[in-house]
């Protein structure tokens, strides 16, 4: 058992690629629900936009990469419209079945072996990062984290990324201590009440959607550019519900929730599953083969965080270090 | 007792009576769930400043038809006007911004919100609710300031100031209808409509709110309010508004709605045990 | 804290004993890939199989991996050790006289074969066939289609549109409880063989009773995660939004687990694995079975809600929990009666669909989309209108599939916007009663 690498490596996890990309669409998120309380299930969908808002026109008509960013915040608006048109006036159940219906119907259309020249189908799109690369500011090419290797690229989106998870976090938290965020956060407790003292609630509401789903497209960026693939598989409505867990985790309704969620949420997925590979491996101590093996270990990392989502929506609703008083969930 | 002759005095006691100055006008006002019809007024008008009692037995139609003229339920036919405005297909924000702020029967107090940032909610057309000017604190520091005063000298009238910064969510119920009623007032409404502001309060407060509703009168405000305290119905209200089955079946000042056999009977029928308070 | 920790740790211990028989090893047999080699005399006629045709299979890398001949039935298996890509190659030097390959043949097909399914690589040699049906010919058989996989689906809705009306829950894990049912059907029926023909009514026979333990488990599990979660969170008066994001992470850990024993590979039951269509219908004998239990099994639950009192009590909670339970209802025992009921007939609904296409970890989650469709389409909470949505959502999809035949990977596509085109003109669904929804 290799515990300094397995350790680095989930360091590594818990502020890498994912976890930004992670915390940018639970922060997104933390606007729908935490604070407006839109149930939006197709968080996904607003993070595929922004993937290939980046990677088509920069594949397809040669953009230059960081010319795609406004292209990111057009769609994920767009795209907001299209999804609270129809249902922000409706029950929030309904927004819930449409917004996962949403996402699901943009991952079949860019999975599609129909356009394959344009979408890159399943294979996505893999191309598209040169000027992201060209960017660099690094001389060195090769870092450490303790034991863990990293290239000049992945440290610069690193610190590209997080300075995204900044802004909006400044961003948002700038927005719901104003009047306007009071409107929003009556608007979660009760939109009637709101109604009846003049606000208009459909507005407020659908700003509260797009501000969400531009952040969470950003969150799509970075996965993308990180990963360095536009791939439709990234976006499967798992990644909504992990969001979910990662929002749940560091608390609902608080700024820091998703970066503290999104930051233990994959320093844990990486351990497990840094320590299951360990524990299923060829020679050393090894855990017994009928209960778990080198094939099917990686499942496990998964099943942790179905229970570990039950488990804090039960006991700790209000996430792992908020007070019980001021937990901001549902208690109608 | 508080009745103005000058304004209503020679109004006559019959359903759909004539006002000098009314501030609401319905005409043929229709409801129906299914095949039950839940509220169906004919012409209906309340007189500018005064303080009018919609009154009725359980299911007459009292919340429903609050919900329609204030755009929370939309009707099948007729038309409504506040001050002068066609009411019909309006947005229930729109009518609080005209001036026609409601309560709700089932308080709808927002309760992981403190009491104040509850009242602050309730002050008008901030500039800081604005999307594009929220993030830049100076231009909405002196309004908000300003709104925090105004709910800091009403929470005293309502003497809730001690509790300004609990969550609305623990106080109690009678607490929760005053918070409701000092939140609309912050919206500086010209008609205030209130559904059982009684319902809950506790029998000591509820002398004081009696006053507030009496000074809102006052302020030049109107009042409507469905109650089922008639005790409280007969001692503050001008004017009484009597619903049954939808229908507006008598109205009149407060003494002569208390004689009207049809009303009587109406409650009566509704449920036998219930004390009118309203006999004369 | 009032939540019932005993009943939660039952639901755990029982979930893991009834999916104990994941536990056992599946057999790891070879991967069959079945080679049929047919002619087609000249002038038309009935293709006939020929024997004697050597046939080879080579792996990826494009080293030799089998060779056999077909035998008289013009069909030979060749077996290749794991999944991956294989191309079969056809020797044309074995080709009787006369039989020759047609324009284009090049005697090569790519085969991706799976544990489990197999593969299959066809060559139809001789005179080019008929001419590819016309569009009109095939509508007859969409039609079939779509009402067999709408009944499908309606067995799963109609479980999770009862749950909604009782409770208030979209519970995300419905879709888990269909393949798990699917799933441990399976694990039964690959160890525990009574009747051993794989086709025929002790194909029916054997399927039918291992169906069984398939219902058995999901109706359990279903009902202790009601005592156990559902149950005390209600109690708690914990929120719907809060029981529906815990139904998500239900779902997410079963998804994951089933992938963790089951594996991610899809796997056929062994009954009905080829069958052919009736001379009288587009369908095969399996679909008949298939839809003539659905019809049963909705006629049963029509039956019940409608007359029994069960069913009215059902109903009744459904309209007004607080009124009914006032009214002498045991509210509690009803909803527990309903997540068993769900539970049962998921689990039901997946060894059908399973039968249909194949046994796979996520052969629930992707249909759950397609089943909140059919209950919005119908209605939200109204268990008939689930049944109409899910007839709906069933067509559309496949006629989907035969109208925009080249774009039948898109068929999913056709049936989720329209439930979102719906929502715009009816929010409350074909069957809803009119009345605000917001």
């Amino acid at each position: 058992m290799n515990w300094s690498l397995i350790i680095s490596n989930a360091l590594y996890s818990a502020i890498g690629v994912n976890a930004i990309g992670f915390a940018l669409a639970a922060a997104g998120l933390n606007v729908h629900f935490g604070y407006t309380g839109l149930l939006n299930f197709g968080q996904a969908g607003f993070l595929l936009i922004g993937a290939y808002s980046v990677a088509i026109p920069v594949s397809e008509w040669g953009w230059n990469l960081f010319a795609t960013i406004p292209v990111v915040i057009v769609m994920a608006t767009v795209f907001a419209l299209l999804l609270g048109i129809p249902t922000l006036r409706l029950r929030s159940d309904y927004l819930a079945i449409v917004t996962i219906a949403a996402a699901e119907i943009l991952r079949l259309l860019v999975s599609t072996p129909r356009w394959t020249g344009f979408t890159g189908g399943t294979d996505g799109i893999n191309s598209f990062t040169k000027d992201f690369r060209n960017s660099v500011p690094f001389s060195r090419d090769r870092f450490f984290l303790w034991k863990q290797p990293l290239t000049n690229y992945d440290l610069w989106i690193i610190i590209v990324g997080w300075f995204l998870v900044a802004v909006a976090g400044v961003f948002v938290w700038a927005l719901i201590r104003s009047p306007w965020g009071r409107v929003l956060r009556s608007i979660r407790e009760d939109e009637d009440a709101a109604r009846s003292l003049g606000k208009n609630v459909f507005s407020y509401k659908m700003i509260s959607l797009v501000i969400g789903g531009v952040i969470g497209a950003f969150g799509g960026v970075v996965l993308a550019i990180g990963n360095q693939t536009a791939n439709p598989i990234t976006f499967r409505t798992e990644l909504t519900f992990f969001a979910y867990a990662i929002l749940v985790l560091g608390g609902v309704g608080k700024v820091r929730g998703p970066i503290i969620g999104s930051i233990i949420f994959w320093f844990v997925i990486s351990f497990t599953e840094g320590f299951l590979k360990n524990a299923t491996d060829v020679g050393g101590w090894k855990l017994p083969g009928w209960l778990v093996d080198e094939n099917n270990y990686g499942f496990i990392r998964f099943m942790l965080v179905g229970l570990g989502l039950v488990l804090l929506v039960v006991f700790r609703p209000q996430g792992i270090f908020g007070n019980r008083k001021e937990q901001a969930f549902d208690v109608k | 007792m508080s009745s103005d002759p000058s304004m209503l005095g020679d109004v006559a006691c019959e359903p759909g009576a004539t006002k000098p100055d009314p501030i609401l006008v319905a005409d043929s006002v229709r409801r129906s769930f299914g095949g039950l019809v839940a509220v169906d007024v004919d012409h209906l008008e309340v007189q500018r400043n005064t303080i009018t009692a919609l009154i009725g037995p359980n299911g007459a139609g009292k919340t429903t038809f609050f919900n329609l003229l204030t755009g929370f339920d939309e009707v099948d036919t007729g038309t409504w006007s506040f001050d002068g405005n066609p009411m019909n297909k309006v947005a229930p924000h729109r009518t609080a911004k005209l001036g026609m702020v409601r309560t709700f029967q089932l308080t709808k107090s927002l309760t992981r919100m403190s009491v104040l940032e509850n009242m602050r909610l309730g002050a008008f057309q901030q500039k800081g609710e604005r999307f594009w000017a929220a993030p830049f604190p100076a231009l909405w520091k002196d309004e908000e300031a300003a709104n925090t005063l105004r709910a800091e000298a009403l929470l005293t009238r309502f003497k809730m100031d001690h509790m300004r910064d609990e969550y609305a969510g623990s106080l109690s119920g009678g607490q929760r209808k005053l918070l409701e009623m000092a939140r609309a007032l912050m919206v500086e409404p010209k008609l205030i409509m209130l559904d059982e502001p009684m319902a809950g309060v506790n029998p000591a407060l509820k002398q004081s709110l009696l006053d507030h509703i009496r000074s809102l009168k006052g302020e030049g405000r109107t009042v409507l309010f469905v109650e089922h305290d008639m005790d409280m119905v007969h001692e503050i209200s001008d004017w009484v508004i009597v619903m049954a089955e939808g229908r507006i079946i008598a109205e009149g000042p407060p003494a002569v709605i208390g004689a009207n056999q049809e009303v009587i009977d109406a409650y009566l029928g509704a449920h036998q045990n219930s004390d009118l308070g309203l006999r004369p | 804290m009032t939540i019932r920790i005993r009943h939660l740790v039952a639901a755990l211990v029982t979930f893991v004993a009834l999916a104990g028989a994941l536990w056992m090893p599946a057999h790891a047999d070879d991967i069959i890939i079945k080679v049929r080699v047919q002619n087609t005399p000249e002038g038309g006629g009935k293709k006939q199989p020929v024997e004697g045709v050597t046939v080879t299979v080579f792996d990826a890398a494009g080293t030799e991996i089998a060779t056999d001949v077909t035998d008289a039935k013009g069909v030979v298996d060749l077996a290749v050790p794991t999944d991956g890509t294989y191309t079969v190659k056809l020797d044309q030097d074995s080709l009787p006289d006369g039989i020759g390959l047609r324009e284009g043949e090049t005697g090569e097909r790519s085969v991706t074969p799976t544990q489990g399914l197999g593969g299959n690589a066809n060559f139809n040699l001789g005179a080019a066939g008929p001419e590819a049906k016309s569009k009109l010919d095939l509508l007859p058989q969409a039609l079939l289609n779509g009402v067999r996989f709408g009944l499908v689906i309606a067995i799963m809705s109609v479980g999770l549109s009862l749950i909604y009306a009782t409770t208030g829950l979209s519970n995300f894990a419905h879709a888990e409880t269909v393949t798990m049912g699917a799933v441990v059907t399976w694990t039964v029926d690959d160890h525990l063989r009574i009747f051993h023909s794989t086709t025929g009514i002790q194909a029916f026979l054997q399927l039918g009773f291992t169906a069984l333990f398939g219902i058995a488990a999901t109706a359990t599990f279903s009902g202790l995660l009601e005592t156990g979660v559902w149950r005390p969170m209600r109690r708690r008066r914990i929120g719907l939004t809060s029981m529906m994001i815990v139904s998500i992470g239900i779902a997410i850990f079963v998804r994951f687990f089933i992938q963790f024993r089951f594996g991610d590979q899809p796997k056929s039951y062994r009954e009905f694995s080829s069958q052919k269509n009736l001379s009288w219908l587009p369908a095969t004998p399996r679909d008949l079975f298939a839809a003539g239990v659905s019809l049963l099994m909705l006629g049963g639950v029509a039956y019940m809600l409608m007359r029994t009192r069960t069913g009215k009590a059902i109903r009744a909670v459904s309209d007004n929990p607080e009124l009914s339970s006032s009214t002498g209802i045991n509210t509690d025992r009803i909803i527990l009666f309903v997540w068993v009921l769900g539970g049962g007939l998921a689990g039901l609904s997946g060894v059908l669909f399973g039968l249909d296409e194949q046994v796979q970890w996520n052969m629930g989650s992707r249909l759950l989309l397609l089943m909140f469709a059919a209950i919005t389409l119908g209605g939200l909470g109204r268990p008939f209108g689930a049944l109409v949505g899910s007839l709906v959502v069933g067509l559309m999809v496949q006629l989907w599939a035969w109208l925009f035949s080249g774009y039948a990977d898109l068929k999913n596509v056709g049936a989720l916007l329209a439930l979102i085109l719906i929502l715009l003109v009816r929010p409350q669904g074909i069957l809803g009663r009119k009345e605000r929804v917001g």
